[in-house]
């Protein structure tokens, strides 16, 4: 058993405003591999510290990755370097389990970074089962956790059962996210209660918790909000409500991780206290959970996913991603308008939006002249990007690589 | 949170302590040589980690002097505890807490051009009443002002920059660190923008005895390309050197390396940095 855990990023500001809860509060730590990489082949300055506070603490471990891409098929030439890169930090830090976001992130040798929503079919489900089978290979335990999309593809209440033929397919764990289920219900204007009772609860070894916040009206035209997976702000209530129900009804969960980034001086004491309401609760967890009884549906026909996933990069490439849907509807076939006609299109809008400015980040994090160039020129640097970024999609996912494209182009 | 619930107790816990002041408590010890030795009062920690051996921090700041040709200032310490730990908290007070690689307020600038210790008045040089001492990288005493460090830390801060920088000295102190050639040859290369990141790499190696040149030529220089490039270099040392001192969970070391290029953010890749935040609301135009 884990207990209550905090996810350790490798951000000095973080350690040292979250110290207390570090050392005392978090019964064992969620390590992301990538954010202690500056590419497959190099660790940062900040991997050997970060191993040592884990062996000072003597506390357990779990592994959380972001650079799997679990819904595009295995490609050799860009997973080869990353399952070293896991191998290594699987031995080093000893994670108890292994988990990576459903979704997609690359195609074609381009990389989104933000992953990205998968049509929930067979075809798509067998796709990341293998995915996750491969993954078994390195990690004693693998699970894969639900993801926050600001535009699901297909019916958005038939995720459960997605999340069940995966489980089922791959016979792997899984890591519900309830603050992304709370988002993704709230975007889609369906039901936490419904959704929650659907999950395969028996597949459930670990839950993340975390708040998140509004996006800001300014960024679509139409002034548009959705619900973000942030992680900036205290746990919602009816995040807590949901995992006194997981409490409940998960029979094998192990452990429970509280999410925040960012944390800054006057976030400490809320982070302390969610810390402290997530243990008190998982102390009153039943002796033996029973999970709510629930028919699994069958997941519908859908475009390939391979087809998805270059339709949609296409799509968000384009200046107008909702312009870029229509056409692309309009040109496509009856199974087409299927699977990408119920696109939410302000969804979609921010969707691009996050890409490019996960993209526009990782140019400023990958080199310091690209920082102190945006900070002298903002609008000027932005205009910059904006010609970079539409000579073409992102081809790395590491910072160092993409600021070093942009500072060539 | 209150300024007043601010204030590091004995008992204090850690966690519900503006960070500000935590780093103040922390980092201050970095950037004022004896200022952990003036008696405040420690973190309330379950697992604090062992103190480091002390050193006597005149003698570091004398070294620090020569080998970087620097100026020096030395706070005299009065006698007493009480007046010690006083003195603490007014330094503290002069720290100024800004995020990483953003502008650097006077006391900042004021931090990174001279080498500040804390020392005994006759140790400090000082004449009578003097709370405060100008050094020359021999370790010879320039100059003596009677301050009220209780007062507002801008005033403080006022009077201490006429000390440190009047009469010519931040112009003598920046030519002195330019007869370091890497030095000068980066500040004037810093002009050239397609130049500029390998020269920003450059000063970072020397940014402690570079310090004085740059806040020279951020004080003079007109071209807001290269005043936004010196403020970021500026902001990174200084963020550096803040966080040098710091203590960290389990006691670890933990060292920045600026030059590294960052990872990628986390799995909440919703959450916009504050340059994410800017950057969209240029691009949502």
């Amino acid at each position: 058993m884990l207990g209550v855990g905090l996810a350790l990023h490798p951000e000095p500001e973080l350690l040292l405003v979250a110290r207390r809860a570090i050392e005392e509060l978090a019964d064992f730590y969620e390590i992301s591999p990538e954010l202690h990489w500056l590419d497959a082949t190099r660790p940062s300055t900040a991997r050997a510290q970060l191993l040592h506070l884990v062996q000072a603490s003597g506390k357990p471990t779990v592994g959380h990755g972001l650079f799997t891409s679990l819904g595009t098929p295995p490609d050799p030439a860009r997973s080869g370097p990353l399952r070293e890169l896991l191998a290594a930090d699987q031995a080093a830090f000893g994670f108890s389990h292994y988990s990576e976001h459903l979704g997609w992130t690359c195609e074609g040798g381009l990389e989104a970074v933000l992953p990205l929503p998968l049509p929930p079919s067979e075809a798509s489900a067998r796709v990341v089962a293998e995915n996750l089978r491969a993954l078994k290979e390195l990690t004693p335990r693998v699970a894969f956790e639900n993801g926050a999309f600001l535009t699901p593809i297909g019916d958005p209440t038939l995720e459960p059962d997605f999340l069940r033929r995966i489980c089922d397919l791959a016979d792997c764990d899984l890591l519900l996210d309830l603050h992304n289920a709370y988002a993704n219900c709230l975007n889609t204007d369906t039901s936490l209660e419904d959704w929650l009772t659907r999950v395969p609860w028996e597949r459930v070894i670990q839950i993340h918790l975390s708040g998140g916040s509004q996006s800001e009206p300014d960024w679509l035209r139409s002034g548009a909000t959705r619900r973000l997976d942030s992680h900036d702000a205290p746990v919602p209530e009816p995040v807590w409500a949901a995992y006194q129900r997981a409490l409940s009804w998960a029979p094998r969960l192990e452990g429970v991780v509280l999410e925040w980034l960012g944390l800054r001086e006057d976030q400490a004491a809320a982070h302390e206290q969610d810390l402290r309401r997530a243990r008190e609760l998982w102390a009153t967890r039943p002796a033996r959970p029973t999970p709510p009884a629930a028919e699994p549906r069958p997941l519908h026909e859908h475009l390939a996913p391979a087809e998805v996933r270059l339709a949609l990069t296409e799509i968000l490439h384009s200046r107008d991603p909702v312009s870029a849907l229509e056409a692309r509807l309009a040109a496509g076939s009856a199974l087409a308008r299927e699977t990408l006609g119920g696109l939410d299109p302000e969804g979609l809008r921010l969707t691009q939006l996050i890409v490019k400015r996960l993209r526009f980040e990782r140019v400023l994090q990958g080199h310091s002249r690209c920082r102190a160039e945006f900070q002298a020129d903002p609008e000027g640097f932005t205009a910059r990007f904006r010609a970079y970024d539409d000579a073409g999609p992102s081809r790395s996912p590491w910072p160092s690589q993409e600021a070093a494209a942009f500072l060539a182009s | 949170m209150s300024e007043a619930k601010n204030d590091l107790g004995p008992t204090q816990n850690l966690g519900h302590t503006s960070r500000r002041d935590f780093l103040r408590a922390l980092g201050g010890a970095g950037l004022i040589l004896g200022l952990g030795q003036l008696g405040l009062p420690s973190r309330g920690s379950a697992q604090e980690a062992p103190l480091p051996k002390q050193v006597d921090p005149v003698k570091l700041a004398l070294e620090r002097l020569k080998s970087l040709r620097l100026d020096g200032l030395v706070i005299v310490v009065p006698e007493g505890a009480k007046a010690q730990a006083a003195l603490g908290k007014q330094l503290q007070g002069l720290i100024p807490i800004v995020q990483a690689h953003r502008p650097v307020p006077l006391g900042g600038e004021l931090l990174l051009q001279v080498v500040w210790v804390c020392a005994s008045a006759e140790r400090a040089q000082a004449k009578a009443g003097e709370t405060v001492v100008l050094l020359d990288p021999s370790g010879k005493r320039v100059a003596g002002l009677k301050l009220d460090l209780s007062a507002k830390p801008a005033e403080s801060l006022k009077k201490l920059q006429a000390l440190i920088e009047g009469e010519g000295r931040l112009e003598k102190r920046a030519k002195r660190a330019r007869e370091n050639p890497k030095i000068a040859a980066a500040l004037d290369g810093m002009r050239d923008p397609k130049q500029a990141g390998d020269h920003y790499s450059t000063l970072h190696t020397h940014f402690a005895e570079a310090a004085p040149a740059i806040v020279a030529q951020l004080r003079a220089e007109q071209d807001q390309e290269l005043l936004g490039n010196l403020k970021g270099l500026l902001g990174q040392g200084y963020w550096r050197l803040l966080n040098s001192a710091q203590t960290f969970p389990y006691g670890v070391t933990w060292k920045l390396n600026v030059e590294e290029a960052e990872p990628c953010p986390p799995c909440g890749m919703a959450a916009p940095s504050l340059s994410g935040r800017e950057f969209l609301r240029f691009y949502t135009r």
